[in-house]
């Protein structure tokens, strides 16, 4: 039974210690009986189940507020979270790798999904940065969500005094066309408010000079003289 | 060619029976700006038409090796470029051919070291070049040399609009800034047409002739020339004779600018933009009287277009349109008498 070994190996990556043993027990059992009924790709199929366990599992723990639901999470008949990476933990990392990269360039590219999920907790960790370095959960959050911890000085010094002044929206997301070469996965960009970079969109120019604007000039002033010259 | 009739059912005053304009037959000839490839030539081009060909000939062949020189660009994302180009054969349009479209479609004209050069003007020396456009943080230039254009191509309209048995005679079209609303072509036409009036008419069918140009997308080019050519070119008017020794006088070259559209040569008092094609939204909104003046009954045919980079919409262009019609007062009091007579009564008959 190498098959059944692997997926214990892989049950291992993901951290099951709080899955209950009756559940495990069905999972082993379900995995025989796949193995027993598709026997042409057996690890493929016990993979599938697997995912299954482990998106019922993050479906149950994940509380109704941390999920922002869209129009198309509303309607997908009860699958409530979107399916980040393999399993709980896996998408935890996820997230930290991106935020982490997030917060070293203050702009970023990655799939829209991952995203619009990540903003989610860099706004969440600027208001940590918020209280200052001096607070205990502060920094605790800071060291869990930044991978490279010479990023902590950065997130305290930089981004906390940056977003004094604001109490929310310190992100910005941009729709941009899909993946090109790979799997034409929608993509997104992600960025910290008040970054160095050249602006996402066009600045709205307002020229008086224009021409049209000179003629509305004109027609303007005409008017306000017509009306003086009425009352 | 086009038959009257079957030209367009709202072809005009023309293809339709006279009863409406009781006083006098319309003179306007629907089908001259039409029928560009018309066998006869337009009566301004037949003298215009062989010395200027000649002249520009004799102008190329003032280069005759390929020389190359070396062109700086200027402009938001083009610093540092240097483009090397041929002396007197390539022009700032060329340049701009180098770069992408956008800045073939979108530039009206150019500065070369600072000076004001039309966009189809060889370059003669080494220089530096910035393409303006009408979307520049400072677009003033821009904006009245479209007036300056759209004041032109008014006048090859009215020129060519008329039947050959009218003489049309273009006098100098006064310069307005942009601000007054309207740019105008001032025209003496033939002592017949004293009494005439045109109607909303008639000013519809002049747009419809603009339009036409418009749609033929013809470059203004420029050529510089010495007045003794210029005068030929003006042989049929004694008016513009006059308008070239002026205008070669305040010249410190002594040379005048000479402009071709199509087959029409006219002056202008400064660079016009590239093409007819970058106008979008032109018409023709009045035709006043302005009394006697020395060449007989002076009228000044005014009119309102915006450029294809800024369209209006229909409600402001509405409102724009109503000020053109207006008639546009100049600085200089002597020469306007302001009572004019009213020019768009609408029609009696409603059977548009």
């Amino acid at each position: 039974m190498d098959e059944v070994q692997k997926e214990s190996s892989l049950a291992g990556v993901f951290n099951f210690s709080e899955l209950s043993g009756t559940v495990v027990s069905q999972f082993q059992y379900q995995v025989g009986q796949l193995h027993r009924r598709t026997s042409n790709n057996p690890v493929s199929a016990a993979c599938y189940r697997l995912l299954r366990v482990c998106f019922s599992e993050s479906r149950r723990r994940l509380s109704p507020d941390k999920m922002r639901l869209t129009l198309q999470t509303l309607i997908s008949h009860g699958r409530m979270a979107r399916r980040i990476g393999l399993g709980p933990e896996s998408r935890i990392n996820m997230l930290r790798n991106i935020l982490t990269g997030l917060v070293r360039h203050e702009r970023i590219e990655t799939t829209r999904a991952r995203a619009d999920e990540v903003r989610f907790y860099a706004e969440k960790l600027v208001d940590y940065a918020k209280k200052g370095d001096t607070d205990d959960k502060a920094m605790k959050m800071a060291s869990f969500w930044l991978t490279e911890k010479d990023l902590v000085p950065k997130l305290f010094k930089v981004l906390a005094p940056r977003f004094e002044t604001q109490s929310k929206g310190y992100t910005r997301m941009a729709q941009i066309p899909n993946r090109q070469n790979m799997d034409r996965a929608k993509m997104a960009v992600l960025e910290f408010k008040g970054n160095p970079f050249p602006p996402l969109y066009p600045a709205n120019k307002e020229n008086e000079l224009t021409l049209i604007n000179q003629l509305l000039k004109g027609y303007r002033e005409e008017r306000a003289q017509e009306l003086a010259s009425e009352s | 060619m086009y038959n009257c009739s079957s030209f367009s059912p709202s072809g005009g005053t023309f293809s339709k029976p006279q009863d409406r304009e009781s006083t006098s037959p319309s003179p306007l000839c629907v089908h001259r700006c039409s029928s560009r490839a018309s066998t006869e030539l337009p009566r301004s081009a037949a003298s215009a038409t062989p010395s200027s060909p000649r002249e520009q000939g004799r102008q190329r062949a003032l280069y005759p090796r390929i020389e190359k020189i070396e062109v700086s660009m200027r402009g938001p994302g083009l610093e540092g470029t240097l483009l090397v180009m041929n002396r007197g054969i390539s022009t700032p349009l060329s340049c701009a051919r180098h770069l992408t479209e956008h800045h073939v479609t979108n530039s009206a004209l150019a500065l070369v070291d600072g000076e004001l050069w039309p966009l189809h003007q060889p370059l003669t020396r080494s220089c530096s070049l910035t393409l303006l456009s009408f979307k520049d943080s400072d677009p003033t230039l821009v904006n009245q040399a479209y007036w300056r254009s759209c004041a032109a191509m008014l006048g090859q309209v009215l020129e060519t609009a008329f039947k050959d048995n009218y003489t049309v005679e273009l006098l100098s079209s006064p310069e307005v800034p942009v601000t007054v609303g309207a740019f105008c072509c001032d025209v003496a036409l033939d002592p017949q047409l004293d009494s005439w009036t045109p109607s909303e008419e008639t000013l519809r069918s002049l747009t419809r002739g603009a339009q036409q140009l418009i749609h033929h997308d013809l470059p203004w080019e420029p050529l510089e020339v010495l007045p003794s050519v210029a005068l030929e070119v003006f042989s049929h008017s004694r008016f513009k004779q006059e308008e070239v020794e002026e205008k070669a006088a305040q010249n410190p070259k002594g040379a005048v600018m000479l402009y071709r559209c199509g087959d029409h040569v006219m002056l202008s008092g400064g660079p016009l933009v590239a093409r007819t094609g970058q106008c979008s939204q032109y018409e023709v909104t009045a035709l006043h009287s302005l009394g006697q003046g020395p060449w007989g009954l002076q009228r000044r045919a005014q009119g309102l277009s915006l450029p294809l980079q800024l369209q209006a919409h229909h409600t402001v262009w509405r409102k724009l349109r109503r000020r053109a019609e207006k008639l546009v007062e100049l600085p200089k009091p002597e020469e306007v008498t302001p009572p004019s007579l009213p020019v768009s009564d609408p029609p009696a008959t409603t059977s548009v």
